[in-house]
């Protein structure tokens, strides 16, 4: 075949074929979209930057004002509100925790009858029959909730009523106080809780009462007991069977049996009674000697306060402290407390009346069977009712044995208001969207009796009740700075009622006094955190145990080793829950503490009795028996029980600024920053530890792991028990990474990923690390934490997971601070004094860490280090002997015998 | 025993030359499984994380760090008696210098295995060398790891080089004697030209020595740095000036242990008790004896040092050791460490080769349980009191270790297969006085024209007698034997100029890019130190300076022997072992004389 050249026709022919192809497909123009930027933006949004709102945590009947910190729509950390003048920012583990819950991965999410999923109209209108079918019987309805603290709540049953006149609305709390108020009905004729100045008082005698932990309103009183400490002269005297927050802080601290307090008020009053030249008590049985603490009462302005549900005792409390003028010092009779209004005795009747003209009950804000469950009859009566509406934002006990089931909002998505105590107001916002069908009780309430009025403008027109006068752009002023800041003030015109003295003795005289046992006393306490199956107050350590992921039951070490039983064994408690046991020392003898609560899959609510229609928490008689072990307990800590002399000898060492050592001294410049620790005032309540946890986005471990001896906090509480002669009492020592000026872990890091930054913090650097460890090894305080595996789900590798609970993945994901690094396997980390809050430069200039921001007691003071150093004496170096010379300095009084 | 040269030969490279049989497949089968079993182990560090060992944030170092410092501390003990016992002229160390040079540098390779698995982010391993990167941070030359890249990778190249420099007249023989065409060429091109003439024996002999010279300060130093490694750091248990010589004396003494043992089943699998007799054993017996000794004296220092203290942490520390948690593997280490070994002091225990076994084995197992106790028991009772955390190594970290010994008999037994465990050379030089030489003409029969006479003699008796009337005679070219001849006087070479000149540059180079690093490129503050911290920079200036010393050294001996050249080519295809190739003219009457003078062969 001719072979085929390329001649200049076909050269052309493609040349011309080529250019035309080009000039076609440049001209054939797509159509050209433009895209149109938002012309309206929200104007506080501005992507990266966090922005705060102020609410309010509610749970059961605890409440606090919080500050939210919110990233481009997502709430990402929970404070305490600094504004709010009664709490002043105190906060507690409880509600920063609660924050994961929002992604709680049983939250109900849907309204069901009958275990059948419906609508939110479907559900109403169904709700809406149901409640007038019962009233048009005539049949009564029970509506059971915690204490109300919500006026708006209050004023939405009040409407409820009015359409459904047969409603009885009964309060219970989950931890029961209602003696306390019962006391107050018999001795002024009005049921109410008057407000507790612990901040006027200059002598506070406690009997197992933990105003710090769990009592009443923990935030408000954290708040006037620092107040209080300023003082020079005050003085706190606790005796508990226990050991409770309070009694860490406590001067002096005396073990009684639950048995013994009845005596010892008995004691308490007589002798008062006869210094006063009032009548006396007829008591039989000998009591113990109580002159020293009547003079202390007497002489100075003393307030007593006791924390039993045994109405005997907080009457006796009640007598005491009319005696001793603390109604004219120390109690405010004219402002009550809205957090304790439950009442025992009521329900207790309703559930022993014969069940007839039921037709229903609803149930919202506390999980009646866990609490009540075991009680006889309460189950049976429950499950007789009809209709069993209940409200729950998780899915418990009564919600299993519900016919009607409504899902309520996480405290962060709803309006809601509270009455502090001090005549003010708190609020709180939605801060997150609720899901499609689920609303907060108040809502609902207003759903099922037909009101259009929304929630928000009920809350509204209550705060700008005052303010009718002016004009409507003032109100709306008054309404949004109330919300900025939290609360509104509104005005209180109580009555300030009597008390009626020789009716309490009269009450009294007729009562026998319980005798005190030489049997075991089993006693019950409310928990540290009420949170519903959060796994991260599951794995902090508790305060005193330091046990992780667990519950055990505490005793004393005498008691241990006369029954032949070490830490972590196990007992049997009155035949119904098998508990490990702890020795601790300073617990009072003859007794086991067991915390009430509903995790870790026991339910402990079900040791506690009944008496005198009011629930008990102290039995002088339980049957323990030792029994297997179900399962490891994990502790985080050795149980170390020491001298102060030790403490000083070689933990803790007298700060001398100066030369150490062959290295030159080391100047410290003016920028440095520093911390300064005050262990006497810290409690151990671990509020520090999650609020480091929340703000650095580290990681939970789990169970698993946690044994493993991988806890990844980066700030941990050490506890020693100082035992001195008979006298026992606690230091706990929070250790972070020291920022030592002559680091023993950045001169071994191969890589440079540790070094010391021009401001004197010592920095890590994630992306560097390789994970040799080394610096682990060589830091004398083991501060630092290794990600063993990928706790958080951020490598890219999906072998390497192992997650603490896989259903709170999502939570975790969601929680996290964009300022914060997300740091993958493989790589050290540490605490970083809260670089990232240091670096955003606060417009005051006055930055915080966060466990400063959270230390309910102010333990934490985090700045200047020149300038701390001259603030403070008495101040200490951890591990001095190291010659490491830490930027964390702790501030304590009790070596001063030494020094 | 007389044996002669060949006979020699036979014996030793018998085992390389001949088909091995099934025992030698077997255990080579064995160790495959177990370094299936380890890399089982490594593919699960890899993947799942370092969070699968038994570490907790407390124990952050454990099994694999003992490891890391048991396998370095048994490499020791080659170089020990390659260059410590060189410079003081042991001739029987000629018997064990090859199998524990060998043994040194698998130990050293394995060792060095380890401190890479532990890493957390072994991916990104890369950040450990002195390279600039993306994120131009560099180094931290204050970390006792970063000493231990340098000292390590120095001293595999050192013990790799000594070990080939050694082997290199070997390997000429090997390829001599193959008869595998392949092989032949590759042991050829490793022999680097040698063949056996006088001049490459003498530079050959001072190449050794002056190896030596650098290899015995090596010995010292790598060990001390691996113990800085815990030194540095404030915890009570490590933080002791001792440590660096603690540490080398337990290397060596490890590391004798372990050579005991694998001598010992050299000679009896391939029955080599000629050559490794009970002389041998003994002497090995008497070293251990001795840093055994030093090793209680060390032990018994830290106890008085630490129980008349009053540091209330190392009291404590002692207590676990002696009463508390530790107490059964640190008794048990006593035992195996310092009770056992005492019997050698009886002959009879120290002259056979069963109870020598069985006390190197104890003393292996021993010398783990101490760097267990040192690395664990240091971590678990740190300074505050209220730490809590028991550390149990995890299935994977025992398959590590499983894996890291089977690598090691794995590669053990494929250099017997290879490279005679023997050096032969040496073996002919120690045992010369019992031999004699069969004269044997192994040549095709023809005869040679040669310009100048080459005189055969029987022995080396005979030919340091003829050396210098023949050098008189008639002047000496070049004299064939099969090891270095003491009669000659030293060859002037340039590896001693070149070496110094290495080393100098070595430690200027080292100092000035540890200078130029931490205060000019990265001038960050590490622990409060001054940005010139000179005590952390000696390490590395140390073992660069030998570094650089040895690499110099090394590359002017191979230029050197490769300029020997072989002038006298057909004389190597002729079998006698003495040989003197003279200047003298091919003539009758220079025959005679040289057959006056002892040859018994005149060529």
């Amino acid at each position: 075949m001719k072979k085929e050249r390329c001649s200049r026709r076909i050269f052309i022919k493609t040349g011309a074929a080529a250019v035309g192809m080009s000039v076609l497909s440049q001209s054939c123009e797509r159509p050209v979209h433009k895209i149109i930027p938002a012309l309206i933006q929200p104007e506080e949004l501005v992507p990266g930057e966090s922005m705060y709102y102020a609410s309010m945590y509610a749970q059961g009947s605890d409440c606090a004002p919080v500050m939210v910190k919110i990233v481009e729509g997502k709430p990402i950390k929970i404070n305490g509100n600094r504004l709010c003048p009664i709490t002043r920012g105190s906060i507690s583990v409880g509600p920063q925790a609660s924050l994961g819950e929002l992604y709680h991965p049983e939250r109900i999410l849907f309204p069901a009858i009958n275990n059948q999923p419906k609508t939110k109209d479907e559900f109403n209108a169904c709700i809406r029959e149901k409640l007038d079918k019962i009233n048009a019987q005539q049949q009564f309805i029970y509506l059971i909730t915690p204490s109300v603290i919500s006026p708006s709540e209050k004023e939405i049953i009040e409407r409820l009523k009015v359409v459904y006149p047969h409603i009885r609305h009964f309060m219970l709390d989950q931890y029961s106080v209602s003696s306390l108020p019962d006391s107050y009905l018999l001795a002024t004729g009005k049921r109410f809780v008057p407000y507790f100045r612990i901040d006027q008082a200059e002598v506070l005698v406690s009997f197992n009462c933990d105003f710090l932990g769990g009592w009443l309103s923990p935030s408000v009183f954290t708040a006037q007991y620092n107040k209080a400490c300023h003082s020079q002269h005050f003085k706190h005297i606790q005796f508990e069977s226990n050991v409770s927050l309070s009694g860490v802080r406590a001067q002096e601290r005396y073990p009684i049996k639950p048995s013994e307090e009845t005596s010892f008020l008995c004691s308490l009053y007589n002798t008062i009674a006869r210094l006063k030249g009032q009548t006396l008590l007829n008591v039989p049985a000998e009591l113990p000697d109580c002159s020293s603490l009547a003079m202390q009462l007497i002489t100075a302005k003393a307030l007593v306060l006791s924390g039993s549900n045994v109405l005997v005792n907080q009457l006796l409390v009640t007598a005491i402290n009319n005696l001793i003028g603390g109604y004219d010092n120390c109690i405010d009779l004219s402002t009550e407390i809205t957090t304790c209004q439950g009442d025992d005795h009521s329900f207790f009747d309703l559930v022993s009346r014969k069940p007839d003209k039921t037709g229903g009950i609803i149930v919202a804000g506390i999980d009646l069977l866990s609490v009540f469950g075991h009680y006889e009859g309460v189950r049976k009566w429950f499950e007789a009712i009809d209709f069993r509406l209940v409200c729950s934002m998780l899915p418990n006990y009564t919600t299993a044995a519900g016919t009607h089931i409504c899902p309520v909002t996480h405290f962060l998505e709803s309006w809601n208001d509270g009455i502090a105590i001090d005549g003010r107001v708190w609020l709180a916002q939605p801060l997150s969207k609720a899901p499609e069908s689920v609303q907060s009780f108040s809502e609902w309430m207003l759903n099922w009796i037909n009101d259009k009025q929304d929630l928000q403008t009920i809350i509204k027109m209550r705060c700008i009740a005052n303010a009718q006068h002016l004009h409507a752009k003032d109100q709306e002023q008054i309404w949004e700075k109330s919300l900025q800041q939290g609360f509104y003030t509104y005005e209180t015109a109580l009555k300030k009622p009597r008390i009626d003295l020789k009716k309490m003795m009269d009450y009294l005289e007729s009562q026998p006094l319980v005798p005190i046992h030489q049997t075991t006393e089993l006693f019950l306490v409310p928990p540290l955190h009420t949170t519903h199956d959060n796994p991260w107050t599951k794995e902090l350590p508790h305060f005193v145990t330091s046990q992780s992921w667990g519950i055990s039951a505490m005793a004393s070490p005498e008691w241990m080793t006369k029954n032949h039983l070490s830490d972590g064994d196990s007992i049997l408690i009155n035949d119904l829950i098998t508990l490990p046991v702890v020795g601790i020392p300073g617990h009072s003898d003859h007794c086991i503490t067991v915390e009430l609560q509903d995790a870790h899959g026991t339910n402990t609510c079900i040791l506690s009795g009944i008496h005198q229609m009011i629930r008990s928490y102290s039995f002088s008689q339980s049957v323990i028996r030792k029994t297997k072990s179900n399962g490891q307990v994990i502790f985080t800590q050795k149980k170390i029980i020491t001298t102060r002399q030790f403490l000083f000898s070689h933990i803790l060492r007298p700060y001398k600024p100066g030369k150490q050592g062959l290295y030159p001294e080391y100047k410290i410049e003016s920028e440095r920053p520093g911390m300064v620790i005050d262990i006497d005032k810290c409690t151990g309540c671990g509020s520090c530890i999650i609020s480091c946890q929340i703000e650095n986005n580290i990681p939970l471990t789990g169970k698993d792991q946690v044994r493993k001896g991988r806890l990844m906090h980066w700030l941990r509480i050490d506890r020693y028990f100082i035992q001195e002669g008979n006298k026992t009492s606690m230091v706990n020592i929070p250790v972070m990474c020291q920022h030592c000026f002559h680091a023993p872990c950045e001169s071994v890091c191969p890589v440079s990923a540790t070094t010391h930054s021009t401001d004197g913090v010592n920095q890590m650097v994630y992306n560097r690390c390789i994970g040799t460890r080394f610096c682990a090894n060589a830091c004398p305080y083991k501060a630092r934490v290794y990600n063993w595996y990928d706790y958080t789900g951020t490598d890219p590798i999906p072998r390497n997971n192992k997650y603490a609970d896989e259903r709170w993945v999502k939570a975790f994901k969601n929680i996290i601070n964009p300022d914060v690094t997300v740091r993958s396997r493989g790589v050290m980390e540490k605490c970083t004094l809260c670089y990232q809050r240091l670096v955003e430069k606060k417009e005051d200039g006055v930055t915080e860490t966060a466990c400063q921001e959270a230390c309910p007691h102010r333990a934490i003071e985090f700045g200047n280090l020149t300038t701390l150093i001259s603030n403070h004496n008495d101040l200490y170096e951890l591990l001095g002997e190291a010659g490491t010379r830490p930027a964390i300095l702790y501030k304590t009084k009790q070596f001063e015998k030494y020094v | 025993m007389k044996s002669t040269y060949d006979i020699i030969e036979n014996d030793l490279i018998r085992v390389v030359l001949t088909k091995l049989g099934s025992k030698w497949w077997i255990s080579l089968a064995l160790s495959v499984a177990g370094i299936l079993i380890g890399l089982w182990g490594f593919y699960k560090t890899l993947y799942d994380g370092i969070g699968t060992w038994g570490l907790t944030n407390y124990v952050a170092w454990g099994v694999a760090i003992t490891n890391f410092v048991w396998w370095i501390g048994i490499a020791h003990a080659g170089t020990f008696i390659s260059s410590i016992l060189l410079l003081f002229r042991q001739r029987w160390r000629m018997s064990v210098n090859r199998s524990a040079e060998t043994m040194t540098i698998l130990a050293i390779m394995i060792a060095g295995i380890f401190p890479l698995i532990h890493l957390g982010r072994i991916f990104y391993v890369h950040y450990l060398l002195p390279i600039p990167t993306q994120s131009d941070l560099w180094v931290n030359f204050n970390s006792p790891l970063v000493w231990d890249v340098v000292a390590i990778s120095t001293y595999l190249l050192v013990s790799l080089l000594f070990w080939y420099t050694g082997l290199i007249p070997d390997l000429a023989l090997l390829a001599e004697k193959t008869n595998n065409r392949r092989k032949k060429k590759v042991y050829k091109w490793l022999s680097m030209g040698w063949w056996n003439t006088g001049k490459m024996w003498r530079l050959h002999h001072n190449m050794l020595y002056y190896m030596a010279t650098l290899a015995a300060p090596l010995v010292i130093s790598v060990h001390s740095v691996v113990s800085t490694d815990f030194a540095v750091t404030p915890i009570p248990g490590w933080h002791s000036t001792i440590f660096p010589p603690f540490f080398v004396v337990g290397a060596v003494y490890s590391g004798f242990a372990m050579t005991q043992i694998l001598v010992i089943i050299l000679r009896n699998v391939f029955r080599l008790d000629a050559y490794i007799d009970n002389h041998i054993i003994e002497n090995i017996n008497k070293i251990i004896m001795l840093t055994g000794m030093l090793l209680l004296f060390a032990y018994a220092n830290e106890f008085f040092s630490v129980s008349l203290s009053s540091n209330h942490f190392e009291i404590q520390l002692n207590n676990e050791k002696l009463s508390g948690s530790f107490s059964l593997y640190f008794y048990l280490m006593i035992f195996c460490n310092c009770i056992i070994p005492q019997l050698l002091w009886w002959k009879g225990v120290r002259t056979k080769a069963s109870w020598s076994v069985i006390i190197a084995i104890a003393i292996c197992a021993g010398m783990w349980l101490e760097r267990y106790v040192i690395v664990i028991n240091t971590l678990e009772n740190g300074l505050l009191p209220v730490r809590q955390s028991t550390y149990y190594p995890s299935w994977v970290e025992v398959c590590l270790f499983i894996g890291s010994f089977s690598f090691f008999i794995f590669m053990f037994l494929l250099m017997i297969k290879f490279i005679p465990m023997i050096a032969i050379n040496e073996m002919k030089s120690y045992k010369k006085h019992e031999l004699y030489d069969k004269i044997v003409r192994t040549d095709s029969g023809a005869t040679y024209e040669n310009a100048n006479l080459i005189a055969a003699f029987a022995s080396e008796k005979d030919l340091v007698e003829a050396y210098e009337p023949i050098k008189t005679m008639f002047g000496i070219n070049e004299i064939i034997a099969p090891y270095h001849l003491e009669a000659e006087e030293s060859l002037k070479t340039r590896i001693p100029r070149n070496g110094l000149i290495g080393g100098i540059a070595g430690a200027i180079l080292a100092f000035g890019f540890q200078y130029w690093v931490m205060v000019i490129k990265n001038p960050l503050v590490y622990g409060g130190k001054p940005l010139l911290s000179f005590p952390s920079f000696i390490p590395v200036i140390f073992e660069s300076t030998v570094l650089f010393a040895v690499l110099a050294m090394f590359v002017t001996f191979i230029i050197e022997l490769k300029k020997i050249r072989p002038e006298f080519h057909h004389v190597k295809n002729i079998d006698y072992t003495f040989m003197i190739i003279t200047k003298a003219e091919n003539k009758t009457e220079n025959k005679e004389k040289l057959k006056q003078l002892g040859a018994v062969d005149v060529l």
